[in-house]
């Protein structure tokens, strides 16, 4: 039955895929022979691959196609997560240019890994069967843990990668152990078949195997997605890699995971979702209270952002809480919006942490902030917006991020379910928690007097990204219309 | 449903609003930050502008009718139904006024006392003005609830930059303990929107129609505590209040007094327009509780006043002990009482203002608030010693000054809803006399012993035009009450038919999709509501119900679709 050869249709679906991965391959190529003088040959090449890998994923229409032996399937939605993909990777790698040229460790590698990382959380995204996401995963992951350890010179990188990559193999293995247990039941590692399979057989929800592989499903995208209990790794890999790695891992992978996720929650085990909500929600709590408790207590500005970054995937989780149970994909289409809406403006904060840095090493302290505004107003100000956003207030994309999320929430809770209701009000506290934090670092820059201790290493290209976020952030707060129904749409093909 | 129009054919209110947003804009991109005189002027011929804009509303404002006015309807989000919705009746009216002139009396009055960041102050100043008046002109919950949050930030900015030595700790007090509230009452709405959207079979923010919905008493009770929180904190009512005395007096001068003029009045304006009319079920089972809580900050507020040695603290405990008056003719839920409380609000923003702007014109001569410090400084400053002694007169309600206009219609309204509330209350007012008549004497009078004093100048000219605005606003009030009742006669009345006749006659109806546009014009029109309906029969009439308000709604927004049903306003 199935086919051994893809038909060149298929593959044309694939194009930006294939885009991704040509440059990514072709960087490696040309890397030996690129003179010094010549070096920005490598990151020119890697941004005009996403940008043309970024055309024609919006050319690719709106249909929802099924291919490589339902391995692959390309839709709205795997579009959505891929545009989030191919707009972290343009920024990134604008974001490292100078960074790494300073650092004099501006070299193909680099660049090709991110765009690999990339390959895999795209294609994490399309994939509707179990074995393809695994094997995007570990496309993903081991692109990362290079590229944590990407500064090898640097104790810190060092520990950040060996953390990384311990943490990332332990959760693999759990997520292979889930996968073969599904697999050992229903026969198939197809997710469609597999949520069939355990929808037509009703005594089998009841498993303790297939609860058994749920557990470790969680356990093992839980490490990814960084929710606590799983989220140990995740400050000191943030602190020590690169900031630029920073700001791809803070946003990228964790998208990529949330894509999967609701894939293998949703579809492949929607008859449990009774189960699994519980989990999602306890989850949820406690990402949101512990990274925005830990970020209160931070002295420096790139670990309160690790710790935040936590915090915002709690919300996020808060949407994964509510995808079983929210009318019209509510639930999931706030997942979509607020991984969409975290993009811009936590990329954007890390650009400001790479702009303004201390000489010596990657810890700024919140205090080499103090009178930034004096010093630099207009970075003061952008900075300012996506500190807002971060904060959810209006009018920003951050609001509008956190807004629909609660309002999944309490539509769930209108329900008759007071449980959900008291989610409600454990996500809003815990706003207005995160606001102190991120106040604070306002408060530094805008209330507060101090010299100049920061080094600046202006570039246009980090400008660039900066302003682009900021607008961004504002832009999409104040028009979020045509994302929204985006994001309603695409998760039309998981309902 | 409220009926809505726009005599004027020409978007006002975004007029209005958006003029300080452009001066803010025009002095952030054309004006060099050394030219501090020449952005003082901007600013204050933006202030001036907006309120000259501001009075021909007053103008062309149609009396006599609780239709909202000069709406504005534009698409904004579709797939949420948020619309850019603004429009308004009496109560919004006024307080646009106060808003516009408290601004423009902040932003003369910080003439010489801002030194330092001068552009970034006038910026502030004015993004608070948009803000302000955003939060009085929405009409959709949704720009309510993002102008009632945008409006944090430039108040943060202005306490934290420009207040005295505990700014920082104030700022962020101020800017978390007004957050933790309104993130509690953004809860409260997104629950009346997924209940009204349920009900109306679209889902809206637009605040008119969900006036149509009757949101089950369960529901009510759970969104009633969600926004009391919310408004409590803004108010500030009595267990929330311990942000204000830091927030007031670490303030700058501008601050505290658009902070007391205006801004406390969002939370009282949030219960008259949100939480009443939304909840009246919930609104007339929690009076008791927001009633004792309203005396406690009255009589509390006064106690506390009376032992304060700073002036401006104590200027700002005597705040929470006025807007405890103003919660207290609100949840009157009677006519008197409300029209009372709504005009205390202006009240309270005339001379508590003054009063704040008092205490910075000694401070900005003597650095210090201490009233002991002081004493006699009426031989030295004669004018001043004048319009001081008017503002506390009218804080305190002498007839003849607007206090006593607001106060007394509170008490009557107090009275008529039981008599206890009205002698509770009746103890502040003479506490009020009390802590202000008692400061007034400290400093003004008996010998000018203290050498620092005998220097100080009398008011400038731009001090006294700073204060003749709100004496000659006072005296106004105080002496002819009638055209600020009249325009506010109609909304309250509006508002207690809302709450009153108790709304359990609406509840009994065994229908489960009560279109309360319906029920209330029924209300209004007989008096009562047969209550015949079965279960499956009000389901029915509920559903019929829904569409004819739902095509009335259509119709009052603009939209040209011929729709059969019922249509009530929509006096396009």
């Amino acid at each position: 039955m199935a086919n051994l050869l893809p038909s060149v249709q298929d593959i044309l679906l694939l194009t930006p895929e294939i885009i991704i991965l040509l440059s990514g391959l072709l960087i490696l190529l040309i890397t030996p022979f690129v003179e010094p003088k010549y070096q920005r040959i490598t990151p020119s090449l890697a941004i005009a691959g996403s940008l043309l890998a970024f055309i024609a994923s919006q050319s690719l229409g709106a249909g929802h196609r099924v291919i490589l032996n339902g391995m692959i399937s390309v839709s709205l939605y795997s579009a959505f997560f891929q545009n989030i993909f191919l707009i972290v990777n343009f920024l990134v790698v604008l974001l490292s240019l100078t960074y790494l040229e300073e650092e004099f460790a501006n070299m193909g590698e680099y660049y090709a890994m991110l765009m690999f990382a990339t390959l895999g959380m795209m294609l994490m995204a399309a994939s509707s069967d179990l074995l393809s996401i695994f094997l995007a995963l570990e496309l993903m992951s081991v692109s990362l843990y290079i590229l944590a350890g990407y500064f090898r010179r640097h104790s810190e990188s060092n520990e950040a990668a060996i953390k990384y990559y311990l943490t990332g193999v332990l959760a693999s293995a759990f997520m292979l152990y889930g996968i073969s247990l599904i697999y050992g039941i229903t026969g198939t590692t197809n997710l469609r078949a597999v949520g069939d399979f355990i929808g037509v057989s009703g005594s089998l929800a009841r498993d303790p195997a297939l609860g058994m592989a749920m557990l470790m499903l969680v356990m093992g995208f839980g490490f990814k997605i960084a929710a606590v209990p799983f989220h140990m790794w995740l400050p000191d890999v943030y602190e020590g890699s690169p900031t630029c790695v920073t700001a791809f891992m803070s946003v990228g992978p964790k998208a990529a995971g949330f894509a999967a996720v609701l894939r293998v929650f949703y579809v492949g085990l929607g008859s449990l979702r009774l189960e699994w909500t519980v989990i999602f929600a306890i989850l949820s709590v406690l990402t949101m209270t512990t990274g925005n408790l830990l970020a209160l207590t931070q002295k420096s500005v790139k670990r309160m952002l690790a710790y935040s970054s936590i915090a915002h995937a709690g919300y996020a989780i808060l949407g994964l809480t509510v995808a079983g149970t929210a009318l019209e994909g509510a639930g999931m289409s706030s997942l979509l919006f607020y991984m969409f809406s975290y993009l811009f403006m936590n990329v954007g904060a890390f650009a400001v942490l790479i702009l303004l840095r201390k000489k010596a090493l990657t810890s700024e302290s919140l205090d080499d902030f103090n009178g930034l505004a004096q010093r630099a107003p207009f970075l003061a100000f952008l900075m300012a917006i996506l500190l807002l956003s971060l904060t959810g207030l209006p009018p920003t994309v951050g609001f509008v991020g956190k807004f629909y999320v609660f309002g999944a929430v309490i539509q769930v809770a209108l329900t008759g379910n007071g449980f959900y209701g008291l989610l409600a009000v454990i996500a809003v506290v815990n706003a207005a928690i995160s606001a102190f934090y991120y106040l604070r670092l306002l408060m530094n820059i805008y209330l507060k007097d101090g010299a100049e201790t920061l080094t600046w290493r202006y570039s246009h290209s980090l400008m660039f990204v900066i302003v682009f976020s900021a607008l961004a952030t504002l832009y999409f707060g104040i028009f979020p219309g045509s994302i929204l129904s985006l994001a309603q749409q695409s998760v039309k093909i998981l309902l | 449903m409220l009926g809505t129009s726009n005599v004027l054919g020409f978007p006002i209110l975004s007029t209005i609003a958006s003029i300080p947003l452009l001066g803010a804009l025009f002095i952030m991109f054309f004006i060099k930050k050394e030219d501090e005189e020449l952005i003082r002027r901007a600013s204050l011929a933006t202030s001036i502008l907006t309120f000259f804009a501001s009075l021909i509303l007053v103008f062309k404002f149609l009396r006599g009718t609780p239709d909202f006015q000069f709406v504005e309807k534009l698409t904004w989000i579709k797939s949420l139904g948020v619309s850019y919705f603004v429009g308004i009746d009496g109560m919004s009216l006024l307080l646009i006024i106060l808003a516009t002139v408290i601004t423009f009396i902040g932003i003369l009055s910080s003439w010489t006392a801002i030194t330092q960041r001068v552009k970034e102050y006038y910026i502030f100043m004015l993004l608070l003005e948009v803000g302000m008046l955003g939060v009085f002109i929405s009409l959709d919950v949704f720009l309510f609830y993002v102008f009632w949050e945008i409006m944090l930030v430039p108040m943060y900015f202005l306490i934290g930059i420009w207040g005295g030595e505990r700014r920082l700790y104030a700022a962020i007090k101020f800017f978390l303990y007004t957050l933790c509230g309104s993130v509690l009452m953004l809860l409260g709405i997104l629950t009346i929107y997924y209940q009204a959207g349920a009900q109306l079979g679209h889902y809206t923010f637009n605040m008119l129609e969900w006036y149509t919905v009757s949101i089950p008493q369960n529901t009510q009770w759970w969104v009633f505590l969600a926004f009391f929180v919310g408004f409590a904190v803004k108010v500030p009512m009595f267990p929330f209040h311990t942000w204000l005395p830091d927030a007031h007096v670490q303030a700058p001068t501008a601050g505290s007094v658009i902070l007391a003029g205006v801004l406390l009045k969002m939370g009282t304006y949030g219960f008259a327009r949100i939480s009443m009319p939304l909840l009246p079920w919930a609104t007339v089972k929690f009076v008791p509780f927001m009633v004792v809580l309203a005396i406690i900050g009255i009589i509390y507020g006064s106690l506390v006043a009376m032992v304060q040695k700073d002036m401006k603290k104590l200027v700002a405990y005597s705040s929470v002990a006025h807007l405890g008056f103003v919660m207290l003719g609100l949840y009157a839920l009677n006519a008197q009482g409300i029209t009372g409380g709504i005009l205390q609000m202006i009240n309270h923003g005339i001379s508590t203002s003054g009063l704040f702007l008092c205490v910075g014109i000694i401070y900005e001569r003597r650095h210090t608030r201490m009233i002991s410090e002081f004493g006699g400084l009426s031989k030295q400053m004669p004018v001043f010693a004048v319009f001081y002694a008017i503002m506390t007169m009218s804080s305190l309600g002498l007839p003849g000054l607007n206090g006593f206009i607001g106060e007394f219609l509170i008490l009557v309204g107090a009275f008529k809803a039981n008599w206890m509330y009205a002698a509770w209350a009746t103890t502040g007012i003479i506490l009020g006399a009390g802590y202000l008549l008692w400061l007034f004497q400290r400093v003004m009078f008996g010998p000018l012993d203290n050498p620092k004093n005998e220097k100080l100048p009398d008011l400038s000219v731009r001090e006294i035009f700073v204060m003749l605005p709100l004496v000659v606003w006072a005296f106004w009030i105080g002496l002819y009450p009638k055209p600020f009742i009249e325009i506010l006669e109609p909304s309250v009345n509006h508002l207690v038919e809302r709450i009153n006749p108790p709304p359990q006659n609406v509840f009994r109806v065994g229908g489960v999709n009560m279109n309360a546009g319906t029920v209330y014009s029924v209300n209004a029109g007989s008096g009562h509501w047969s209550t015949g309906h079965g279960g499956g029969h009000g389901a029915t009439s509920g559903g019929h119900g829904a569409e004819a308000g739902s095509s009335a709604v259509e119709h009052g927004a603009e939209t040209t679709v011929p729709h059969g049903g019922g249509s009530h306003g929509g006096s396009h």
